[in-house]
């Protein structure tokens, strides 16, 4: 391989809105103010055959001459802390407005190097250990990578959005479904990784590659109901997510000069035409406890009101399948291009995710808890990054008007 | 949505393309638009996928040698500009920087300011490539200018691009020498049981001779010794000023490894050591069991010294270069020289460049073949910018070589006349940079001169039509450094070139063909120096007929290619290799099973493999594979020279 970074990669869920449900509207002059924690660990690509590997391939490494010193092998673990702050806005009866405010607390990258030797040098008398080529390497200007320790407090990809809930007419009244239309749209807020470092990560969408600078979502859903209380709730989310073509500044080798120095033949920056994310959602949301329900003040001491409140708990189970289109690399050396966009062949990430909610409205305490998991590495991606994600979070509502 | 197969994306982007234009326009709706639209949307999504690029180059340049060279390298920007920072800035030249620390303690220039901060190998390339300008005709000089615009790199870079081949080489066959001067060293053999086994063992023509199995080492082509007792023992005198490191001497018979750990292999000194000094080894091999007889028997040993060289990183011992002889046994009823001293593949050299002719009795349809494998300096960077460049020179003469991008020469190539030719390297110290050294002593500066390789190559290309022509053109030259030249015509012509520097005015070039009968065509033994047969040739990565390039004290005692030379016993070992095919195929051969020689495993370095062609030169066709490692894995693309473009 031709190495490019050892690492850009992590991942994280921000939802344009937190609720499991992708129908869920606020009331009108309900304003909602949602924290929450996503720690991101990333371990694992999914190649062209569907096995996990590395992030990363191998580095092949020559003596001029001497053949195959060895391979540079790394198996990088990548953690991203990110504190997530939204606020989502209940505008009109059917219309929600909402912005998602990323921070990267932290992150951290261990590439975990490692060595295959390579072909016996005969003037050294022996096969080179992987302390022979980093005493090789440095004897030529090139340090060994160590951890990349990083992002601290930066701000990642803001997202704007909004949701639009279908009026439930005609087909949707009959069949008695929801259906909303979400739209997103991220701004350039976040941070390119250093591209004189080896070992680095980036806070912008890319980095990201979980959604996309713009997104549009058509959810449906239908709630079952058992003795009167709504108990089940099964969704489907169709999205398509366009990421716009981006530039780069190509690596220069100023810190790297073995295995960074590019920007000779690849020019001084290049273009990255990320490719297109196309997503199917399929939603099970069950409701194992609805109250106690109390005619609390935020209901106004109405009972019948307070039972329009979220239930007590939610759980939900998710399975996400996205297509990921290839990405394409565009500099002045098509070689360059190819050994980068041959890491980004089109392919697909399976999303699974498991989630519940602890809501206190009806107790009279206007926000709630939740938690959710999600898994990349359950069930095989194809030439697709597995990112799995815990997050904690909590959300309180206040009526503005 | 998953990806979907390639076929299928093609078969529905054709059904929708069909049904759209098959569409009457006054019937198209809004549903079979926004229908067509969506599925040729969704397909191409789905379905494109990034394709690699071609796995060389193929580039036809026509007009001036200045036009010609700024379509080349308009052509090749990127890749030329990449080749340059792959091969020298991030590889070559902070390799070689590594260098500086052992060449300065012998030559003082390279003390100086101007060669410090790392600018030791950019100057030592760009000094070289200077010097090596004075001897390239100008129409090449003018086709490097035209590479320099048309890439938009400077003129001196691209000059170092073309030349670094020499020069590198020439540094190489120094640095290697002298590391093998302070390593241990195989002085003497010793087999007692020659002194009473009623044999000829040394082949002299005397039998039990005083001192019949004692001999100093010499590297050789052939057998060392012949019809030794099967349970002979053979000591071994290994010698260092430093100490020979008993735990670093491994020997290989047939590839099976004796160290000190093998109840079959005896170490100990060879003498008392004076106070302050190292014994030299004494290395004793016995036969576990009595080995068979008649039977030719190769032997590799390995030593390193005990002293540790920090310089250049990693810290290392001295290794000797691993020598190689070989025996027979009893009743084998072969002399020395009947016996190859072909060795083993042991897993730690890889084959060398080489390449054979062939035509006539060795072909099956008569006509002549050129198949060459070249293999020096991949570095993982080479096989990336292999360009099969055409030149147009004028009206008439088209020239194909294969090489690299920025290079206005290749290894190998072929004429409209039908003069092909190909090239290896062959190790020397018969070279301009020994040569300073011997006129300035610890004043030299590494310059190479004479005509780099390359350029030599394009004038026998450009300007001859007959192999007659271009052996006498390249003969007349003066050469950068050992090279070994192949030539083949479209009469079936066909002549080997071996040649050196000659800095001491005593050797030059040496050109024979495949009849033993011509004068300089024969060893001392009157067999061909490369054939097995009437019609075929081959050359390596070792002379033949120069055997002696240089025998000379120039501050070391210099000597020739066989004794320091790595690449020797590998190119022996694959020689003789390619000899047995060639003969078991005599008279078989076609391009395909060219090809299919080019591609024995044995036959094939894994490592630096560059480019690999076959010619038919009296069809001005060649058949080449390049863009992978080894090239021979490759696919072996057919090229009529008349009919590219």
């Amino acid at each position: 391989m031709k190495p490019h970074y050892l690492l850009t990669i992590f991942a994280l869920i921000v939802p344009v809105t937190a609720l499991a449900s992708n129908t869920v509207v606020l009331p009108p002059g309900m304003l909602m103010l949602d924290g929450s924690m996503a720690h991101s660990v990333t371990d694992v690509r999914w190649d062209d055959n569907r096995q996990a590997q590395p992030l990363i391939r191998g580095i092949d490494r020559y003596e001029p001459g001497g053949g195959l010193q060895g391979t540079i092998t790394a198996k990088p673990h990548v953690v991203y802390n990110i504190a997530v702050t939204q606020l989502q806005l209940g505008v009109l009866e059917n219309l929600t407005l909402a912005a998602a405010l990323p921070v990267v607390t932290s992150s951290s990258i261990n590439p975990n190097l490692g060595w295959i030797p390579g072909v016996y040098q005969p003037q050294m008398g022996r096969k080179y250990s992987e302390a022979d080529f980093w005493g090789w390497a440095k004897s030529m200007g090139q340090n060994k990578p160590g951890n990349f320790s990083g992002n601290n407090g930066v701000l990642a990809d803001m997202v704007l959005g909004a949701r639009y809930r279908l009026p439930q007419v005609g087909l949707l009244r009959s069949l008695g479904l929801d259906a909303a239309i979400t739209a997103q749209f991220a701004l350039p807020t976040g941070r390119d990784p250093d591209p004189e470092q080896l070992v680095a990560g980036g806070t912008r969408v890319w980095d990201l590659h979980d959604y996309g600078d713009a997104e549009l979502h058509l959810a449906i859903e239908k709630a079952f109901t058992f003795d009167g209380v709504p108990r089940l709730r099964l969704g489907v989310d169709v999205y398509h997510s366009i990421l716009r073509e981006r530039t780069f500044q190509t690596p220069t080798g100023a810190q790297s000069p073995l295995l960074l120095t590019f920007a000779p033949y690849v020019g001084g920056t290049y273009r990255l035409d990320p490719g297109d994310l196309d997503g199917i959602t399929g939603l099970i949301e069950v409701v194992p406890l609805v109250g106690p329900t109390w005619p609390v003040w935020i209901a106004g001491h109405d009972i019948k009101q307070a039972a329009k409140f979220p239930p007590l708990l939610q759980l939900w189970f998710a399975h996400t399948y996205v297509h990921v289109a290839q990405s394409y690399w565009h500099s002045n050396s098509a070689l360059w291009d190819w050994q980068h966009d041959r890491d980004w062949l089109p392919g697909d990430k399976n999303t699974v995710k498991l989630g519940g909610e602890f809501s206190m409205m009806r107790l009279g305490i206007p926000m709630s808890l939740y938690a959710s998991y999600r898994a990349q590495d359950w069930i095989p991606g194809r030439n697709t990054r597995a990112s799995d994600v815990l997050m904690v979070g909590a959300r309180l509502i206040v009526k503005v008007w | 949505m998953a990806q979907l197969p390639r076929w299928m994306c093609c078969v529905i982007e054709d059904l929708c393309l069909r049904a759209w234009l098959l569409t009457p326009s006054r019937q198209i709706g809004l549903r079979a638009i926004l229908t067509n639209s969506a599925v040729l949307l969704v397909i191409s999504g789905a379905c494109s996928r990034a394709e690699p690029p071609p796995p060389y180059d193929v580039v036809v340049v026509s007009g001036t040698p200045y036009q010609r060279g700024l379509q080349h390298g308009q052509h090749l920007q990127a890749k030329i500009r990449s080749f340059y920072t792959r091969m020298l800035s991030t590889s070559l030249l902070p390799y070689l920087n590594r260098q500086q620390h052992d060449i300065q303690a012998v030559l003082q220039v390279y003390k100086g300011a101007e060669y410090g901060n790392g600018q030791f190998s950019n100057l030592l390339l760009r000094e070289s490539a200077r010097e090596l300008a004075k001897s390239i005709p100008q129409t090449y000089l003018d086709e490097m200018h035209g590479v320099a615009d048309g890439s938009g790199m400077a003129y001196e870079d691209i000059l170092v691009l073309n030349t670094f081949l020499d020069t590198t080489l020439g540094a190489r066959s120094i640095t290697y020498f002298l590391q093998q001067v302070g390593a241990p060293a195989l002085v003497s053999m010793r087999i007692p049981a020659c002194d009473s086994d009623g044999r000829d063992n040394d082949d002299d023509g005397l039998t039990d001779e005083p001192h019949e199995g004692t001999l100093d080492y010499a590297a050789s082509p052939t057998a060392t010794l012949v019809e030794l007792p099967v349970d002979a023992s053979l000591t071994l005198q290994l010698s260092d000023s430093d100490g020979v490191d008993p735990a670093k001497v491994r020997i290989l018979v047939d590839n099976i490894v004796y160290d000190q750990n093998s109840p079959n292999l005896q170490i100990a000194p060879w003498s008392t050591a004076a106070p302050g000094e190292h014994a030299d080894l004494r290395v004793t091999w016995t036969p576990p069991v009595p080995l068979q007889k008649g039977k030719t028997i190769s032997m590799i040993i390995e030593a390193s010294d005990l002293a540790i060289a920090a310089e250049p990183p990693p810290a290392h011992a001295h290794a000797m270069r691993p020598e190689q002889l070989t025996w027979t046994t009893q009743d084998s009823a072969l002399h020395r020289w009947q016996v190859v001293n072909r060795g083993f593949w042991d897993g730690t050299t890889q084959p060398p460049a080489h390449g054979f002719a062939l035509r006539g009795t060795a072909t099956a349809d008569g006509n002549p073949l050129l198949a060459h494998h070249f293999s020096l300096l991949d570095a993982g960077v080479a096989h990336d910018h292999v360009v099969v460049l055409v030149q147009d020179l004028a009206p008439g003469k088209r020239v194909v070589t294969i090489g690299w991008a920025g290079l206005v020469y290749g290894m190998e190539g072929m004429n409209q006349d039908g003069l092909a030719i190909a090239i290896d390297h062959s190790d020397t110290l018969n070279n301009p940079l020994v040569d300073n050294v011997r006129r300035n002593v610890l004043k030299a500066k590494l310059l190479s001169g004479g005509v780099p390789v390359g350029f030599a190559l394009r004038q026998a290309l450009d300007g001859a039509s007959t192999v007659a022509a271009g052996a006498d053109l390249l003969a007349g030259l003066k050469h950068s450094f050992g090279w070994n030249f192949l030539l083949v015509d479209a009469t079936g012509a066909m002549r080997v070139l071996e040649v050196d520097s000659n800095i001491l005015g005593t050797t030059g070039a040496r050109q024979y063909g495949p009849d033993p009968s011509e004068p300089g065509a024969a060893d001392a033994y009157g067999r061909a120096l490369a054939s097995v047969g009437a019609d075929d040739l081959q050359i390596g990565a070792h002379f033949r007929a120069l055997t002696n390039d240089l025998n000379v004290t120039i501050l070391y005692d210099i000597r020739p290619q066989r004794f320091w030379s790595s690449y020797y016993f590998p190119s022996v070992r694959t020689g003789d290799a390619m000899a047995a095919e060639i003969a078991s195929h005599y008279g078989k051969f076609a391009v395909d099973s060219a090809i299919a020689l080019l591609r024995r495993p044995d036959l094939v370095d894994r490592n630096d493999s560059m480019t690999a062609v076959v010619f038919e030169p009296a069809k001005r066709r060649l058949h080449t594979a390049a863009g992978t490692v080894p090239a021979t894995d490759g696919n072996f693309d057919t090229y009529s020279l008349m009919e590219m473009k």
